[in-house]
């Protein structure tokens, strides 16, 4: 656990762009050290260039789509300049003296050139945990490199950094003239990058006139796979452990095998904690009437869901961690969104330590979770793994089977029917829709767990 | 001029000198691409134009609610002829280089300006010592 917000990739490629900015301002003004440290710069230069073409490649979708996006008749309209500035890039294969070269980290430009390249091998590691070893999805962001505008974004920011590399070409001759390399050595060691630039250029110009449509790509927020919680401030620590939960509830969703039907009762009283303490502070937040009426039924409706899950039972273990995310949440949510209870119902009791968006946000993760939660109680059920106490069925439900009458009267658990699982399926309905929809990860599920439309069958 | 100023985040100290510098800079070059004792007028006139850019280039980024004075501690060299020019385009480039080396929390944009100004700084000096 830390304090520190987790990096995302936008701060990794913006440190990227100020290590090479900074490269080139230094090259500007300041003479190289020596001609030691010269040739290893040529050396950091063309390794940066062929970093960045795999970094490109990387984001296109790796070398095996290659073909597939030179074959495609309608490719995205940004994948195909940035392929061909991939290529042109990669083509810098290493010289002999490249080859010999120990990129050492002394002096400019060499240690700048040399931390981009390490800064943008990190955000590529960044975005490649959220695939398991197998390629298989490990997070709810795992698709965002799917989408054509997050795409985009990634880019234009590589062809901003190729171009700002590009024009250090002319400084580095100069300066490796004046550091001692002999001008033939300078010339046969720089590579020629005028058919880069013009690739990087046309590349800047595609992104900048489709334009990336969302103000806030979701790449440039995306942060390492399965962050630590943040501990110190309770506001914080609150939106990790929801952010938590919410990727719990969709991994459950695509292993159900591991859920248990406990799992799915801490889920429902985790949102009826939420519910109850931002609809307290529904004025001070500014929430709309409309809206607070809408809270207040789902609040309701995950409370029914608690009381209905609760009468479920499966042979699974609790899945680790759930439970101390949850049993953290009343004094967390306490601290941030503080009530009172008296006679006269619940009430704020101090200033709410969020504002309307950070809750919005956090009301969105208890709808990400009914969509979850929805697929996975259906899953379990559809596997015969969920069984109910007998002393809970209807008296008709039993009447015409004898087993089941022996078992209500022992009070045993009998596997759950889909008449006892379907109402329960169908109430994560109203609470799975998107009437809240404020949060850049709103979409985020969509398309990876089905909404529950359908009941139980077996 | 030498009044104590606030100096705005966005307009900080180098900023205020780097546009008296490049004011300056722009007002000279375009007397000596004139100057007939000169040969590389026409160079002197692209990079006259240059600098117009980084001006305004200075000045659409900075903060410009307060007026900007010429720092007191620089005054520019008597000699309005090639050598002045040639002084004031090193003074330029070594203002550059003392403000990366002092300042540590320069962005994206003050880097990209400064490699800028260093650049066609440079061009100027090597207009004029080839010429």
């Amino acid at each position: 656990m830390s304090s520190a917000s987790p990096t995302t990739y936008g701060e990794l490629i913006d440190t990227a762009q100020r290590q090479v900015a900074w490269a080139a301002a230094q090259l500007a003004t300041d003479r190289i050290a020596d001609r030691a440290t010269a040739e290893t710069a040529f050396t950091a230069y063309r390794r940066l260039l062929v970093v960045a073409g795999e970094h490109l490649l990387f984001l296109v979708g790796g070398p095996h789509r290659l073909e597939g996006h030179a074959a495609a008749v309608e490719p995205e309209y940004v994948d195909r300049p940035a392929l061909r500035l991939a290529r042109e890039l990669l083509d810098l294969k290493a010289t002999a003296d490249d080859a010999r070269a120990r990129v050492s980290r002394r002096g400019h430009p060499v240690r700048e050139w040399t931390a981009a390249a390490r800064t943008l091998g990190a955000a590529q590691d960044l975005v490649a945990t959220h695939h398991d070893p197998r390629g298989w999805d490990r997070t709810v962001s795992a698709g965002v490199l799917e989408s054509g505008a997050a795409r985009a974004y990634g880019y234009g920011e590589i062809a901003d950094l190729v171009l700002g590399l590009a024009g250090s070409d002319r400084d580095l001759a100069l300066r490796a003239a004046q550091a001692g390399v002999p001008w033939a050595r300078t010339m046969r060691r720089l590579p020629s990058l005028d058919v880069i630039e013009a690739a990087a250029r046309e590349l800047r110009r595609e992104v900048g006139l489709r334009g990336v449509p969302d103000a806030r790509p979701p790449l440039r927020g995306l942060s390492v796979a399965r962050p630590g919680v943040r501990v110190g401030p309770p506001d914080t620590e609150l939106v990790d452990r929801l952010s938590r939960l919410r990727l719990g509830a969709w991994t459950l969703a695509r292993h159900p095998r591991h859920a248990s039907a406990a799992d799915l009762v801490d889920y429902a009283a985790a949102a009826v904690i939420l519910h109850a303490h931002v609809i307290a502070h529904g004025d001070q937040l500014g929430i709309t009437p409309s809206l607070l009426a809408d809270l207040q039924e789902r609040r309701i409706g995950w409370a029914r869901q608690h009381q209905d899950l609760a009468g479920l039972s499966s042979g699974v273990p609790v899945t680790p961690g759930l439970r101390a995310d949850v049993r953290a949440l009343p004094a967390l949510a306490q601290a941030t969104l503080p009530l009172t209870r008296g006679a006269a119902g619940v009430h704020a009791a101090g200033q709410p330590r969020w504002d309307l968006d950070q809750t919005l946000t956090a009301l969105d993760a208890c709808t990400n979770i009914a969509i979850a939660n929805a697929t996975t109680l259906d899953a379990i059920a559809s596997r015969g793994t969920l069984f109910i106490d007998a002393r809970q069925l209807p008296g008709d439900r039993v009447s015409d089977d004898p087993g089941l009458v022996t078992a209500k009267l022992d009070g045993r658990l009998v596997p759950a029917d889909c008449d006892d699982v379907t109402p329960i399926v169908e109430a994560y309905q109203p609470l799975a829709e998107r009437r809240i929809d404020t949060s850049p990860t709103a979409s985020e599920l969509d398309g990876v767990v089905a909404a529950p439309s359908r009941a139980v069958t077996r | 001029m030498g009044n104590v100023r606030v100096v705005s985040p966005r307009h900080p100290q180098w900023r205020v000198q780097l546009d008296a510098l490049l004011g300056e800079l722009h007002r000279r070059l375009l007397a000596s691409a004139v100057d007939p004792q000169l040969d590389s007028g026409a160079g002197l006139t692209i990079a006259a134009v240059d600098v117009r850019e980084l001006l305004d280039w200075i000045r659409s980024t900075s903060d410009r609610s307060e007026s900007v004075p010429q720092p007191a501690a620089w005054r520019p060299p008597a000699d309005t002829g090639a050598a002045g020019l040639l002084a004031l385009a090193r003074f330029t480039l070594s203002m550059v280089a003392r403000t990366l080396h002092a300042e540590s929390d320069l962005g994206l944009d003050d880097l990209r300006l400064l490699t800028a100004v260093a650049r066609t700084v440079r061009g100027i000096d090597e207009l004029l010592t080839s010429a």
